[in-house]
């Protein structure tokens, strides 16, 4: 092998021992996300405007005060502002930061927050540190805080006729140290969509975060369940759904979609729907009912009605972890029962007179 | 032989070599020193950056390893970072394994340890003066006492490789470290109102967030017609994001171009996510379809992602003439 391969051979070798040493600490910790590749873990500095972190999260006792260092990296001539902001979320789990105006939620942080410098101007290649101050009251009552910390970048647009600004909403999570973290959550509202014939049965079922902290996120995710019965009380669907990655937040609304994937094309009659919604550890946050009239491939007309079962979250579906490892327990089986019987063939071949001797 | 079976065995030698063959290699002369700098931080709240640096001894320096030790119930990892600046190894283009991400910076903030992050070149050497910056890690403090960074030595913690051009290039080199130490008296501990009450446990997700898009472009006006612009923004980040499109003004023109006092009759939307229609002809459908009077989410995703984005302004016939423009602030927001 010539030198320069060598080298490279070497090279690459080493950054292949140091990614294997890493990979397995990443698995341990880590089972269920496995990217092949790893995202950056930091701004390359190319970014027009970066931020790292771009989440604080703190846990302060009431008439406390904790700070955190914010760095911002940008690559362009940015006019810079910071702005605290509270909290928002939109039905699908997404995040908005809403000004003063806006923020009417009782768990909104907004006003605890403070950014020194509050603007700043960025030349390409600056980096500048930014220091958020967390002030949480004495009567701050119990659960979690939160808001978004609004860095807006502002570039010079020339003279075109649409100019853009950057906004990266660094969310922030204060914990009300020493009170109770509820997690609670009531089903708001259920809707039934239109299905042709033969299609599965769409329905929503809209879930309030009624506690003081929020919940959902991967891995304990929100799950969502629902039995159709007829008339007669035969039961004439089932589903359950997960809706993860984002957490709900107090006082706000996710809306949990499913489908019932009924055998046969939904005959026009009266239904009774009891959905659930949960978390995937087991947690049932609440349960309702409701009969229904069916009627050319839609609702005619719904009741409430009481709920007939307990309706099974988390524990219910099946846990892909534990699918995982399922499989790898049962290959492991499979290695084992291939070596030991592979053992005993080798035993057998050197037995004398056996067919290896032959 | 089958492609599953490869792989196996593919990885098995990998192991194989990663295990046996690497430390079997007899040194190279020469000696090389990982260290922290600075090597004492007095600190008593909030982070702190530190770097860990190379030097050698009587031979330049191909590759350098560190993994690191701390303190996991005083300290924790915010980031880790290429070390920049004139004296590093990303500043040589060094090549890089073990970079870690979020989750790996979350096992190490459970175990206490960073594993190794190291850079190589694949020709040519580090000078071996002053001590060339690896990486910076940044801590929070979570809790008061004083402390130590450790940098452990041998295979697969901290190591250095032989940068001499020749037969020895990329062997390993003899390595010793200098830890760092932090100094965090309790007496001293954190800015908070009333002392007797103040219970800060803070952790600072490591996560990043930024954005690019371009500073500004032109939209045709035409009336009677829906002018479209492209553009595409980019997200950055190594978690769960969603990007909304928001017009900052507000009142009666948010959403609307504007000349003064003029404004479009129609506002503005923010299209992305197209779908063909579902016969010829028929106009695309979108995942996202903004109005700016309103503003709100036009995509959602994890990691780095290129978001293509289409700006459609209709122009009404009443419209009067005018040189019209607007502003439009795409946020982009972490999930948690």
């Amino acid at each position: 092998m010539n030198t320069p391969i060598r080298r490279l051979s070497r090279a690459l070798l080493w950054g292949a021992v140091l990614a294997l040493g890493q990979g397995g600490l990443a698995h341990a910790a880590s089972p269920s996300a496995s990217p092949p590749s790893s995202p950056p873990s930091t701004p390359t500095g190319n970014e027009m405007l970066s931020v790292t972190p771009s989440l604080i999260s703190v846990s302060v006792k009431p008439g406390a005060t904790a700070t955190a260092e914010l760095t911002l990296r940008a690559a362009a001539a940015l006019d810079v502002k910071i702005v605290p902001q509270g909290l928002a979320q939109t039905p699908d789990g997404n995040l908005k930061s809403v000004p003063q105006s806006e923020d009417a939620s009782p768990y909104s942080a907004r006003s605890m927050m403070t950014a020194a410098p509050e603007s700043l101007q960025l030349k390409p290649g600056d980096t500048r540190k930014v220091t958020v101050t967390i002030s949480v009251p004495t009567g701050a009552g119990e659960g979690t805080r939160y808001a978004i910390l609004d860095v807006v970048g502002l570039p010079a647009t020339g003279d075109k006729n649409v100019g853009f600004g950057v906004d990266l909403g660094v969310s922030t999570l204060v914990t009300v140290a020493g009170t109770a973290q509820d997690r609670t959550g009531a089903i708001s509202d259920i809707t039934i969509g239109k299905a042709l014939p033969g299609q599965p049965l769409p329905v929503t079922v809209a879930l309030t975060n009624t506690g003081n902290t929020h919940y959902g996120a991967t891995p304990d995710e929100l799950v969502a369940t629902a039995t159709l019965q007829d008339a007669s009380g035969n039961l004439v669907a089932k589903t359950d759904a997960t809706s993860g990655r984002l957490s709900l937040v107090p006082t706000f609304v996710r809306d949990l979609a499913l489908t019932l994937d009924q055998s046969k094309p939904l005959a026009d009659g009266r239904y009774h729907l009891e959905v659930g919604a949960g978390l995937k550890d087991g947690t049932v946050l609440d349960q309702k009912a409701m009969d229904f009239q069916w009627s050319g491939g839609a609702v005619l007309g719904a009741t409430g009605a009481p709920v007939q079962t307990p309706v099974a979250t988390g524990t219910s579906s099946v846990d892909p972890l534990m699918l995982v490892l399922a499989s790898l327990v049962g290959g492991a089986v499979v290695v084992l029962v291939f070596l030991v019987a592979q053992g005993s063939l080798r035993r057998r071949r050197r037995a004398p007179g056996g067919p290896s001797d032959t | 032989m089958n492609r599953s079976r490869l792989a196996v065995l593919t990885a098995g030698a990998v192991l194989l070599v990663a295990t046996v063959l690497v430390p079997a290699t007899a040194l190279a002369a020469g000696s090389g020193t990982l260290s922290v700098s600075p090597a004492t931080v007095t600190t008593s709240s909030g982070t702190f950056s530190v770097d860990i640096a190379s030097s050698t001894s009587g031979v330049n320096a191909s590759g350098a390893a560190a993994s690191v030790t701390f303190d996991k119930t005083k300290l924790q990892i915010v980031s880790v970072a290429k070390a920049s600046g004139g004296e590093s190894w990303d500043a040589a283009g060094a090549s890089w394994a073990g970079l870690p991400n979020a989750s790996i910076i979350a096992a190490a903030n459970a175990a206490g340890k960073l594993p190794a992050v190291g850079a190589y070149l694949t020709s040519g050497a580090m000078p071996d003066d002053p001590p060339q910056a690896l990486i910076t890690v940044t801590f929070l403090v979570v809790a008061c006492g004083d402390s130590t960074i450790g940098l452990p030595v041998g295979p697969s913690d901290g190591e250095m490789l032989d940068g001499t051009a020749g037969a020895t290039y990329g062997d390993p080199i003899a390595v010793t470290s200098t830890s760092g130490a932090i100094v965090n008296p309790c007496g001293q501990q954190t800015p908070d109102v009333g002392s007797s009450s103040a219970n800060i446990t803070g952790t600072v997700d490591a996560g990043f967030l930024a954005l690019t898009c371009p500073p500004s472009t032109t939209i045709p006006l035409v009336r009677n017609a829906t002018n479209t612009k492209d553009l595409t923004c980019q997200v950055s980040t190594n978690i769960v994001w969603n990007l909304n499109a928001n017009d900052p003004k507000s009142g009666p023109t948010k959403g609307h171009m504007t000349d003064g006092a003029k404004v479009l009759a129609n506002p503005m939307h923010v299209l992305s996510g197209p779908h063909a229609g579902a016969n010829p002809g028929d106009p695309p459908t979108w995942d996202y379809d903004q109005n700016l009077a309103n503003g709100g989410i036009v995509g959602a995703g994890a990691n780095t992602t290129n978001i293509a984005l289409t700006l459609s302004q209709f122009g009404a016939p009443q419209d009067p003439a005018g040189n019209y423009g607007i502003q439009i602030l795409f946020q982009a927001v972490n999930g948690f």
